[in-house]
């Protein structure tokens, strides 16, 4: 039931206001020319995707397709192969299975599309997805997606392209948020972002939440290291005034098994925190500070003493190439025009940069 | 420290304080009746200095444009760029290249702007209600208010009706189950007179269109897509239901004091239609927005001969929107994502005074106080004080101006003014203006102007207390205007023809322009801050030719075309920045619009164009697939009959609106319905004819 401007009341007022002085007009208009537009783009194939978010409340998210092997790229490839828009505010990626899957929030779609031809396969549209942020797979038949502002984790099923079941949160609709997924064994671990302090962990072949720890205001991101160990980044609130509170941010680490934090470093009050990954090896973390890269050893109990990169403009999202260990960081600029992407050495050098689209904030690996 | 919180006592004695030192006032707007084919008009003769770029409209304008609002006559009879995001959806009016909320509105001298977001939606504002309308253009807004770094419009109501009773009453029905309702009732006595307006407007707005953003897909049995279409969908959840109800009444007094006070009442529920890029499956949802105004405003005037005039106005406004976003969830309820609640109030008191001393110099003083209250919060996202996320806070703005016009010899005027301002506890830098007119030729009324004025628009309340992300340490927008141009006006072939004209090329530097962005990576909201710095620059023109050909015959043709490019000037953010003298984000470089009518006997064709440039949608101006707005033509055809019978005058008219069914948006993503239409039968009762 749609309730703005009800039915109802519609009927009531328009019979009321429409009265019969004109009987007979010709009330609709022509139709346009179905439009193609298909501009086809190059094939793609083992490489590196770049999903940009576009401008809110625009439609100008779009997929670009980075080429290590000879250092090209090609934007817009969703547009140029489907002659359709990718769609407004493009969330974030996952590989599997030789799909791409693409998470784009304020159209309420996930996307299948094929990481050579740009086609796409499938979409995944349902009513229990009003705001979707990210989306794993936990097996081959079954991902889970998160979602703001909806306090259930949905429960995919990709042959289908269909929802099939939720994971009920408990949280309040107007503040709930669950954010990344990692998974260690069998448990999936969520970070409840948005007003939240609480990872959740799930037992995947029960789809059922087992436990719930609270890591301190915000728990932005989370990874697993190659030692079995689960990691959690905070942004401290933010903002003063933050419902959920204002506090330093940290970085936790957890023990899966116990679900208990087993370590915290703090970063300073007002400090920007964000992206917490870690490299192929899973030896060392990876993440977002003021703008700089910060990377750690998973084995240390401090941080470092400065920053990995010291990147310039904009910084809003970065990756590590699993095969060369290569650092791509993406420059938002303005937040209006395209962004960029700068790659770095495995050494934190910079070595040359490629255009993208408007915010530049998701990456993926496409092997 | 800014005065964030004020008890509403110390409120009122400073706004009472304030306006017990209103000794000056002036008279803003004269009248002149005419009476045209039976039909009583009333037309404000609206004031405009010398050296000024003003466009006026007057109550024929604003009657020949009855069923639209004043957004879409603005974008057919002006220079101003208006920007709607929809059929009857936000609409926004700038000028010279600025942003919508460098445009000031005036209504009955009472700033209208909302005070939390520092802009007008003029799709809210039916033309039916206004009885003049004057666009003050850069500089010339100086003379009204400050802020308008574009220029400012002016509102007037509570003109003199015709003499006894008189009703007028227009019926419209139209596409999409349009439906619209004007209806006027007015008393014109010796000294008291009364006007009473209603507007309602409905529809249901749920034109067809043929989707190109995206793709409908076929599936086989294994889900594999076996073929796409682009999709024939209907613009979703775009209803609207508008009621408007305007009271003017007045009292003159014999010695020459006018009271008049008008209120106007707006109740407003609006749905915002969905984007064309949301695949979501079309489950019920909840997108829209609910508004209750009341504004009103009683002012005296009177004028002493051609010594001196003097106005005091004194108005309340009181704003309360709603907006909602939900979708269902699956389970047969709805998931609040945003329950945005907002209540704005504002005292208004101004004062005016102005005295001519001889015929060479006159000396205009303006006092002007506004009192904002902003009540603002999310709903859904509750405090630890069990309350909704938002602020509270209160803002008190008075400015000051006195202008001085000298008149050294009687083709050359030379105005020099200045103003200050105070908002909350911090003062303006002084903004002075001058104007030069020099009367070239009078035969042709052919003048010569310039001008030169500083400006500033200090921040919104949002700009400041919005949570998350407002920003006190924000800095108000300051600019330069320079302005040099013509206007003549002459009559031609025994007066069958006239021809005027105005020409003008304007120059302006704003610094601090105030720009919200995302609060770097990976927050989830935007912060305004000081940013640009923008060189707007460029030439408007306006012609009007008003010829009778023939007998009955009678054609006049007005156009106007504006070449603004608005360019960013400021530091580069880093070095990838590729703003910097580009011209800013959906800002047109160029536009342009003619209204043509041709009218015979009691025929009348109406056909109104305009045309808008390209408009980039990123600051770098990348011509890309997102990058840019296509320019468009749009096209509207009236055709209307007058009928005149011995108790009634009837009008009916047949409006053609998007004539050749252009295929175009205003703002990415959000559709615009094409080839539509809308049928009015206007009725004007002859009160007091006698049957035979």
């Amino acid at each position: 039931m749609k309730t703005t401007v009800s039915h109802g009341i519609r009927r009531r007022v328009f019979a009321w206001l429409a009265l019969p002085l004109f009987s007979l007009l010709p009330f609709g208009c022509m139709e346009k020319p179905q439009a193609g537009g298909d501009d086809p783009a190059p094939s793609g194939g083992d490489g590196l995707f770049i999903l940009s978010e576009g401008s809110f409340n625009s439609g100008n998210a779009s997929l670009s397709y980075y080429d290590p092997a000879d250092r090209s790229v090609e934007n817009e490839v969703f547009y140029r192969a489907n002659g359709q828009r990718l769609g407004d505010t493009g969330q974030s990626m996952t590989y599997h299975d030789g799909v791409l899957w693409v998470v784009v929030n304020g159209s309420h779609v996930i996307f299948a599309v094929d990481p050579v031809t740009f086609r796409e396969k499938g979409r995944v549209t349902a009513p229990e997805l009003p705001s979707p942020r990210c989306i794993r797979f936990v097996t081959d038949e079954k991902a889970y997606v998160t979602q703001l502002f909806d306090s259930r984790i949905l429960i995919v099923d990709p042959s289908t392209y269909s929802v099939t079941g939720t994971i009920e949160t408990g949280m309040d609709q107007g503040s709930a948020s669950t954010e990344g997924i990692v998974m260690i064994g069998n448990d999936v671990f969520v970070n409840c972002w948005s007003y939240q302090k609480s990872v959740l962990k799930i037992d995947s072949s029960t789809d059922e939440i087992v436990a719930s720890l609270e890591v301190g205001v915000q728990p932005e991101s989370v990874c697993a290291d190659a030692f079995g160990r689960l990691w959690a980044l905070t942004d401290g609130g933010a903002w003063e005034g933050n419902p959920a509170g204002y506090e330093a941010p940290k970085l936790v680490r957890i023990d899966p098994e116990s679900f208990t934090v087993e370590t915290e470093i703090l970063f300073n009050l007002g400090d920007s925190l964000s992206e917490l990954q870690t490299d192929a090896s899973g030896e060392n973390l990876y993440f977002l500070r003021n703008g700089d890269v910060w990377k750690m050893s998973a084995s240390a109990s401090e941080l470092p003493s400065g920053p990995f990169i010291d990147a310039d403009g904009n910084p809003y999202s970065f990756t590590v190439s699993p095969e060369t260990g290569e650092i791509y960081v993406s420059d938002a600029v303005d937040y209006q025009q395209n962004g960029a992407v700068v790659r770095y050495s495995a050494e934190g050098v910079r070595e040359d940069e490629f255009t993208v689209g408007i915010c530049p904030g998701s990456f993926c690996w496409a092997y | 420290m800014r005065l964030r919180q004020m008890s509403s006592g110390r409120w009122l004695c400073a706004s009472l304080a304030l306006f017990s030192g209103f000794m000056c006032c002036r008279l803003a707007a004269q009248e002149h009746h005419e009476e045209l084919r039976g039909a009583s008009v009333t037309a404000f003769r609206l004031s405009s200095g010398p050296g000024m770029k003003v466009t006026v409209f007057d109550s024929l304008a604003l009657r020949e444009n009855i069923s639209v609002s004043l957004s879409d006559l603005l974008a057919y009879n002006s220079a101003v760029f208006v920007k709607q995001s929809g059929r009857s959806s936000l609409s926004t009016v700038s000028f010279r290249g600025t942003s919508s909320s460098h445009t000031q509105v005036l209504w009955n001298g009472m700033k209208i702007n909302s005070p939390m977001l520092g802009m007008t939606d003029f799709s809210m504002i039916p033309s039916f209600l206004t009885d003049g309308v004057r666009l003050l253009h850069g500089t010339s807004s100086l003379d009204a208010v400050s802020g308008g770094m574009g220029g400012a419009v002016e509102l007037v109501t509570g003109a003199k009706p015709g003499k006894g009773f008189s009703m007028q009453y227009v019926q419209g029905f139209g596409s999409y189950v349009t439906a619209d309702e004007y209806l006027r009732i007015s008393y014109g006595g010796r000294r008291f007179s009364s006007s009473t307006r209603l507007a309602v407007s409905s529809s249901r707005n749920d034109f067809r269109y043929v989707n190109t953003d995206k793709n409908e897909n076929v599936y086989d049995g294994d889900m594999n897509i076996i073929a796409t279409r682009h999709p024939v969908e209907r613009n979703v959840n775009g209803a609207w239901l508008d009621m408007h109800l305007l009271q003017d009444v007045r009292y003159d007094t014999d010695a020459g004091d006018a009271f008049v006070l008008s209120v106007w009442l707006l109740r407003s529920r609006r749905e915002l239609p969905r984007l064309s890029v949301d695949y979501g499956e079309p489950v019920d949802f909840i997108n829209g927005q609910r508004e209750s105004t009341l504004r009103s405003v009683l002012s005296w005037s009177r004028s002493w001969g051609s010594v001196s005039s003097a106005e005091v106005s004194a108005g309340y406004a009181w704003t309360g929107l709603d907006y909602d976003y939900a979708r269902a969830n699956g389970n047969a309820g709805m998931n609040y994502m945003t329950k945005s609640r907002s209540r704005t109030g504002t005292v208004f008191l101004r004062g005016r005074h102005t005295r001519n001393f001889g015929e060479k110099w006159r000396l205009k003083t303006d006092l002007t106080l506004n009192g904002h209250h902003v009540r603002s919060a999310d709903e859904m996202v509750m405090t630890p004080s069990g309350e909704g996320l938002g602020y509270e806070a209160s803002r008190i703005e008075a400015s000051a101006a006195v202008s001085l016009r000298w008149r050294p010899v009687r083709p050359l005027s030379v105005v020099l003014s200045a103003r200050e301002e105070l908002y909350g506890d911090s003062f303006s830098p002084l903004l002075p203006a001058l104007s030069l007119d020099f009367l070239v030729s009078p035969g042709g009324n052919l003048h010569l102007k310039a001008s030169a004025s500083r400006n500033c628009r200090y921040p919104t309340l949002n700009d400041w207390y919005f949570l998350p992300g407002g920003n006190p340490d924000l800095e108000p927008e300051t600019g330069l205007f320079y302005d040099v141009g013509y206007s003549f006006s002459i009559g031609l072939s025994d007066a069958k023809m006239s021809l005027s004209g105005e020409g003008s090329w304007f120059d302006s530097y704003v610094d601090n322009w105030i720009l919200w962005l995302p609060d770097g990576a990976r927050k989830n909201f935007y912060r305004p801050v000081n940013l640009m710095k923008v060189h707007a620059y460029g030439v408007e023109q306006t012609l009007r030719m008003d010829w009778r050909f023939a007998r009955d015959w009678r054609l006049s043709v007005d156009g106007s075309f504006t070449w603004s490019p608005s360019v960013n000037c400021g530091e580069p953010m880093s070095i990838r920045d590729d703003s910097v003298g580009k011209q800013l984000v959906y800002v047109p470089e160029y536009s342009a619009s003619v209204v043509g009518a041709l009218s015979f006997r009691s025929w009348s064709l109406l056909y109104k164009w305009c045309w808008y440039s390209d408009r980039y949608t990123m600051s770098s101006n990348d011509v890309s697939i997102s990058g840019v707005v296509p320019d468009y033509f749009m096209s509207d055809l009236t055709v209307s009959r007058r009928l005149s019978f011995r108790w009634a005058d009837m009008s009916v008219s047949i409006a053609v609106k998007n004539l050749f069914d252009e295929d175009y948006v205003s703002v990415l993503s959000h559709p615009m319905p094409g080839i539509n239409f809308e049928a009015f039968v206007g009725i004007t009762p002859k009160f007091g004819f006698r049957r035979r």
